[in-house]
């Protein structure tokens, strides 16, 4: 079954589980997916599964949300980063479209479209990030390829992979 | 038709658990049904179809009310009273599920659900011949019957069973009732469901996706992955290979193995060339509507969700096609080459979108095709329109072009669906590998590593995949020439 939000909290007890911070793999794909972030004026960003903040705090943007199912994530997140611009809710992708009452330009979704998160329920995913996601807006989707087994119905203007821990990731980008 | 669910969740422990994405790939089949309330059902009109939840679990109000609002569809929820916002533990054989609660309830109302009565306790009342214990069990609480002044005017028998006892008091408190086995297709007060399963299909048409390669085996993965993540899967999906010399026998047939009810491969022993081979590949298929997808191109993952929705929704309809996005290194060359009406959007200056005319009458459609072709070589046809037409034929103009104007001379139209597309990769012939479809492969060898059997424990496979692996592109050639003489 799904993991649950109890244990996903149970998980975020400590500051940075997955050792994120002190991992160079981990520092080298954050710089990848900020390189490939096109170079533009963005209003409202939103980054979808954004656990302690890792990537969340070094994203480009005028207002910028982090939204976890984690409240113990999102609790560490928001000590670690003051500046009023970033906001961090507690919440579920499935029901992403009421958490923030608006549209994004910037969509990042790293490490959440995998069976023990998400199940069978792909399709419930895309319409529920086209609720949010502005037209025109451009979506990114970094996940390890063996687990991931998703594609978004907009045009996919990049796909890239490269190596990371043991796994190859697969770095998508699309535009609506 | 009256379906009948009880959970919808991302996963399916047992049978009574729809996953989302069957949930969602059913209620797509059934868009061109009416979809209505039990008060307007005629169980003559085959049109018809009734969506029903028992329970009310409140898995139904997450995953199944997003779905339900996005098709704009009614719904009946039968409930059961006494475990409204409690859960399951009184059924020890189900993992447990939450049930819905009062608000819940009043939010799955207020977006086209509407409650129905389903007992107080879900007590089987076959074998109760106790009037009290019956009327007890019919009887509404007022905190409930608030909820929806439309609704509770049918009932849902616990188990689907029931004695004439039962019926008698049914009739006097309802409209109608309904049951899952016990019951039949036109009685109003014992109406039989369909209990909907997560491989259970709502559509009579099947559909069949054909990826054809010659010699394009270094984009095939990314071709059959558009197919295998689509909304709705097709029924089936045939890899057909024109005697490629290249890996598109090893990617197709591991895609088989990895996806054995779904994925067959075809190879040519000869080179057919693309007439006969097209002609074949349809042949070799069975379902009533069918796409072909060259191996060098993608589908956007609502493809055949909405041209099969189009396509089934006239008779009259043989040929539904879409606009595309052109994307590779030689795409904004193609795009220029495109009539000014027909130029699209352009994004980044990666993708170039070509947009495709409609056309109110068949008249219209064949002075325009006979001009030029706007229904591209992967629209969706019908079986029956295909055959009509004779099917491939060498003739002066591309082969797809040809078949699409002779289905549409034989009386049928074509369709665009406006929601999806197509991309379309422009590559030169003899261009370099990509450096995302080079990588694709080696993921590709790394998974039938992963797997591995007797072949892939073999050293010849561990020297051909360190070669794969290596940076050093000059390889490539001498791998690709080793695979060929194993797989001949």
């Amino acid at each position: 079954m799904i993991q649950s939000k109890t244990e996903l909290d149970l998980f975020h007890t400590t500051e940075d589980p997955w050792g994120y911070e002190n991992n160079n793999e981990d520092l080298i794909r954050k710089e990848i997916l900020l390189g490939e972030i096109p170079k533009q004026q963005y209003k409202n960003v939103l980054d979808i599964g954004c656990g302690q903040g890792f990537i969340t705090n070094y994203l480009p943007g005028e207002n910028i949300w982090g939204v976890d199912l984690s409240e113990n994530a999102i609790e560490f997140a928001k000590k670690s980063n003051t500046d009023p611009k970033f906001k961090f809710i507690q919440g579920s992708i499935f029901e992403i479209d009421k958490l923030v009452d608006l549209k994004f330009d910037l969509i990042i979704i790293t490490g959440v479209l995998y069976p023990q998160y998400i199940g069978n329920s792909s399709s419930l995913i895309y319409l529920l990030i086209d609720k949010i996601l502005a037209t025109n807006g451009t979506l990114i989707s970094v996940h390890i390829n063996e687990w991931y087994n998703c594609q978004f119905p907009y045009a996919r203007t990049k796909q890239t992979f490269y190596n990371y821990r043991e796994y190859i990731h697969n770095l998508e980008m699309y535009i609506k | 038709m009256i379906l009948l669910y009880h959970k919808i969740h991302p996963d399916n422990p047992t049978d009574w658990w729809v996953t989302v994405n069957s949930f969602y790939r059913q209620m797509a089949e059934i868009q061109n049904r009416n979809v209505v309330y039990l008060d307007d059902y005629d169980h003559t009109n085959p049109k018809q179809v009734v969506i029903t939840f028992d329970g009310i679990y409140k898995n139904v109000w997450e995953y199944a009310l997003p779905i339900l609002k996005h098709f704009n569809y009614p719904f009946e929820l039968f409930v059961t009273s006494n475990y409204v916002g409690l859960d399951n533990k009184f059924d020890t054989v189900e993992p447990n599920a939450v049930f819905a609660s009062k608000e819940e309830l009043s939010d799955l109302v207020a977006n086209g659900g509407r409650l129905q009565w389903h007992t107080k306790s879900h007590l089987n009342l076959k074998q109760v011949n106790n009037s009290d214990t019956i009327a007890e069990e019919l009887t509404i609480p007022g905190d409930l019957l608030s909820l929806d002044k439309k609704g509770f005017k049918w009932f849902a028998y616990p188990y689907g069973e029931y004695n004439e006892m039962v019926v008698q008091e049914v009739k006097k408190r309802f409209t109608g009732a309904v049951s899952c086995n016990q019951g039949n297709e036109f009685d109003k007060y014992i109406l039989n469901r369909l209990t909907v399963l997560n491989n259970t299909s709502l559509r009579k048409q099947k559909i069949a996706c054909i990826v054809a390669s010659y010699n394009y085996g270094e984009y095939l993965i990314d071709a059959v992955e558009s197919v295998v993540r689509q909304t709705v899967l097709p029924d089936e999906i045939l890899i057909t290979d024109d005697a490629s010399a290249d890996e598109t026998q090893l990617i197709a047939e591991n895609y088989a193995r990895k996806f054995p009810h779904l994925i067959r491969y075809n190879r040519n022993e000869k080179n057919l060339g693309i007439i006969e081979h097209f002609n074949k590949a349809v042949a070799l298929t069975n379902a009533d509507y069918v796409v072909i997808l060259g191996a060098d191109n993608r589908l956007a993952s609502n493809y055949i969700e909405d041209c099969s929705k189009t396509l089934e929704r006239d008779e009259s309809t043989g040929i539904v096609y879409t606009n595309f996005v052109l994307f590779g290194n030689r795409a904004k060359i193609t795009y220029l080459s495109y009539d000014e009406s027909y130029k699209g959007n352009i994004t980044n200056d990666i993708l170039f979108q070509v947009n495709f005319p409609q056309f109110n009458t068949n008249k219209e459609m064949l002075a325009e095709i006979k001009e030029r072709n706007f229904i591209h070589g992967s629209s969706m046809f019908k079986r029956e329109a295909f055959n009509k037409a004779g099917g491939y034929k060498k003739a002066d103009d591309p082969e797809d072009h040809h078949l699409f104007t002779k289905i549409i001379e034989a009386g049928y139209t074509a369709i665009k669906e406006p929601k999806t597309f197509l991309e379309y990769r422009q590559h030169s012939a003899e261009q370099a590998n990509n450096i995302a479809s080079l990588h694709q492969q080696i993921n590709f060898y790394k998974s039938l590593s992963a797997e591995k059997n007797n072949f892939e424990k073999s050293r010849i496979y561990s020297f051909g995949y360190t070669l794969y692996k290596a940076k050093n592109m000059p390889f490539k050639k001498l791998l690709k020439a080793i695979y060929r003489r194993i797989f001949r």
